[in-house]
């Protein structure tokens, strides 16, 4: 997974496209082709035979009753989820989350990077020290966050009712809003430093002539900032902000944990699993599957298509 | 220059897409190699005498190992040198380990030769067709096992399984807040007296919110599923226990924190030092011995819910399941026998504070001396019943605790509520 990733971002980020002209020797093309067959091969396996293979039992109904009974479907298993409450309250909910959660995520991880990029005393320590939400298992950290907020024994609502703030007597994962807003600070708290991290790279990369040439023009900090410093961050942020929002439409550990998707926190994910797990309904749950993957991928191709070539850093290239 | 675009756009939709797949297509997996079939599976009975000259290694699959499995197995091996016993953890949770063990069952892994199951699963994995029908060796066990504990492992008028284990809740209480209750109605008016003297209940939206509200139904006569699997739900009763519910929680009876409490929530919460009442389930009374509560917690069976009905309540606990893919049948039937012997049954108890399965052992000398709340618990088991026995009782579960949980945290209409519930739970029932 991580290595996936990282790849992923290469080539998202990587220089100027190699446009290939028509005359490329066709021997040569044959060649590449038999360069890049491995990987499309191992592609094929373990993206997509499982893709198949999961579009395949969508189309069926498997009997919970007879074991390995099934009969084929067509597109009902689609159509009575397109059609049912649950499945568009959970798209809604977990659009409502992606959004908030991601946007505060690249205001704060913009603002956290700002922040480390300025030279002071302990900076090596801060770096690192940004990661450790980052590194703890979504599941531990939603346990955490649930205990935080526990109404008798909870850390944050025992603070509140002492400085005789509001909320300190509310059962926050049992209201709607409230419990949303408890999803998005576990949310942020973990991965706002992902996208500082991100972002403190793009930072890093800016020239320093550029900004000495500012200077020298007699640009204030706040013209550099705006002018300068975020068109130049525009690849890294969008970069960020992609990977942080097809993470967060695929929210699961944090409505499973706290609150089993109850009070307006519900998720395609989490509708999918308690359909193919628990209900063990195979078809009807990989059909949820499936609507998510495409709901994911359609957001996914909308963003590349608007910002894809700020993702590639050739902002000019226009379609 | 344009479809290279296209092409480069497509290709890294197809790679960010990978990763929402990997969740969710390795889910299908657990239905690899079932070929459509149209047949129904056919019955294999355990033959009564299955545990003559039994020989060979057994394997014992279940959950979390929580030291009762491990000295059980202990002790059978130290009891005859034929079979020899081991165990096999498949997961940390029951719900974990109902999803490792219906793929094994599914993939036809013959690595377990017992399968500890939930009360719960019974029906499913009868109808399945995945286990020995044990009707012939509960017979011939040679004790007496609590009726309403038996009939957890019934299915279609078979046994498919031998009790284990029980469990039923209890109501613990603050000897220095609030009295014994003597029906649900009486305890809610003292709950509702203070805020030290609130309920904690299990109201979170899952399988234990199920089972509170069955307690409660189950106390004031009503019932969930009959017995030809007709939804019966909708009645009377269940509009009044929601009724009394709601406004438990609108009153003050109920500590609303329950809204979002799971069994060790609500003991935590207890054990440091608010409400005072808790339901929970009997080692919650152990556990708070060792804590600042202790001294003051006493035990009391679950109550009538008014006084013109009995009590009731609803049994949990586990029992040994034969997969027919069992290696070692009669090595199983030799460590089940064993597993339900009186003396067994009765180190389980002083050990582990696990429930037995047989009546007169809550009355032994050494057991009323170190578990003094034994008399209580038998009598919440002999009057408790068993979840509603259907192949698709998880779905039932979620209805009925989707639906109640919607009537305490929104303001559904209670008649809405019980009509959504009951479709929900009808659509269960015809479930393919």
């Amino acid at each position: 997974m991580e290595s996936m990733t990282i790849s992923r971002e290469r080539e998202l980020t990587s220089a100027a496209p190699v446009r290939h002209s028509r005359s490329v020797d066709a021997a040569a093309r044959r060649t590449a082709f038999w360069f890049v067959a491995p990987a499309l091969t191992l592609m094929g396996l373990v993206a997509a035979f499982p893709i198949g293979y999961a579009i395949w039992l969508s189309m069926h109904q498997y009997s919970v009753r007879v074991s390995g009974l099934s009969r084929f479907v067509g597109f009902k298993n689609y159509i009575d989820a397109l059609a049912s409450e649950a499945w568009w309250q959970a798209f809604g909910q977990t659009f409502t989350f992606a959004t908030i959660s991601v946007s505060l995520e690249v205001l704060l991880g913009v603002g956290m990077a700002l922040l480390l990029n300025l030279a002071f005393r302990g900076r090596a320590l801060m770096r690192s020290a940004l990661l450790v939400p980052y590194a703890i298992l979504t599941v531990v950290s939603a346990i955490t966050w649930q205990a935080m907020f526990d109404p008798h024994l909870g850390l944050i609502t025992e603070v509140l009712r002492t400085l005789g703030m509001p909320g300190g007597d509310t059962i926050w994962l049992a209201e709607s809003g409230y419990a949303m807003a408890v999803m998005i600070m576990a949310d942020v708290w973990k991965t706002a430093p992902f996208v500082a991290l991100l972002v403190l790279a793009g930072l890093q990369v800016i020239s320093s002539d550029v900004y000495e040439a500012s200077a020298l023009d007699g640009a204030t900090k706040l013209q550099t900032f705006f002018f300068i410093t975020l068109p130049l961050l525009r690849p890294a942020i969008l970069l960020a902000a992609i990977l942080r929002l097809l993470d967060a439409l695929r929210v699961f550990d944090l409505p499973f944990v706290l609150t089993r998707g109850a009070n307006g926190t519900g998720s395609m994910s989490l509708l999918a699993y308690q359909q193919l797990r628990e209900s063990r309904l195979v078809g009807e749950g990989s059909a949820l599957s499936i609507l998510t993957f495409l709901t994911v991928m359609v957001v996914a191709v909308i963003y590349l298509r608007f910002a894809g070539g700020n993702l590639r850093g050739t902002t000019k290239e226009k379609i | 220059m344009m479809l290279n675009r296209y092409r480069r756009m497509a290709q890294a939709a197809a790679l960010l897409s990978v990763f929402s797949l990997a969740l969710t297509a390795c889910g299908g997996g657990s239905q690899a190699g079932a070929a459509p079939s149209e047949a129904a599976p056919t019955t294999q009975a355990l033959a009564a005498d299955a545990d003559q000259s039994a020989n060979g290694n057994m394997v014992f699959c279940g959950g979390k190992d929580t030291g009762i499995q491990t000295n059980l197995v202990k002790n059978f091996n130290e009891s005859q040198s034929a079979v020899k016993a081991s165990y096999v953890e498949l997961g940390p949770d029951t719900s974990a380990t109902r999803t490792a063990a219906i793929q094994r069952l599914e993939g036809g892994n013959k690595d377990c030769d017992i399968y500890m199951t939930d009360v719960t699963w019974t029906a499913e994995w009868a109808s399945q067709g995945w286990l020995y029908d044990q009707t012939g060796l509960v017979k011939n066990i040679g004790t007496e096992i609590m009726p309403s504990v038996l009939d957890t492992t019934v299915y279609d008028n078979k046994n498919w399984s031998t009790p284990f284990y029980t469990n039923a809740a209890l109501v613990l209480y603050r000897k220095d807040r609030v009295q014994a209750p003597a029906t649900w109605k009486e305890l809610y008016k003292q709950a509702a007296k203070s805020e030290d003297n609130k309920l904690l209940i299990q109201l979170k939206p899952y399988e234990g919110l199920t089972v509170n509200f069955l307690e409660l139904l189950y106390s004031a006569g009503g019932d969930a599923i009959d017995q030809d699997g007709k939804v019966v739900i909708d009645s009377p009763q269940t509009r009044e226990v929601l009724q009394f519910m709601r406004d438990g929680l609108a009153n003050g009876s109920i500590d609303r924190a329950s809204l979002t409490y799971d069994e060790t929530a609500t003991r935590r919460a207890f054990e440091s030092g608010v409400g005072g009442f808790q339901r929970n389930w009997p080692n919650s009374y152990a556990s708070a011995q060792e804590t600042n509560v202790g001294p003051e917690t006493a035990v009391s069976p679950l109550p009538a819910f008014d006084d013109t009905n009995e009590p009731s309540g609803v049994l949990g606990g586990w029992n040994l399941a034969v997969p027919i893919t069992a290696k070692n049948p009669g090595g199983a039937a030799a460590f089940i026998k064993y597993t339900v012997s009186r003396d067994q049954q009765k180190t389980m108890f002083l050990t582990n504070s696990q429930a037995p399965v047989i009546a007169d052992i809550y009355s032994d000398p050494d057991v009323v001396k170190a578990l003094p709340f034994s008399g209580e618990l038998k009598q919440t088991l002999e009057n408790a019943k068993p979840r509603p026995k259907s192949p698709a009782y998880a779905q039932i579960s979620q209805a009925i605790y989707d639906n109640v949980y919607a009537v305490l945290s929104t303001s559904v209409s209670i008649d809405d509520a019980v009509k959504k519930m009951v479709s929900e739970m009808e659509k269960a029932q015809e479930t393919f």
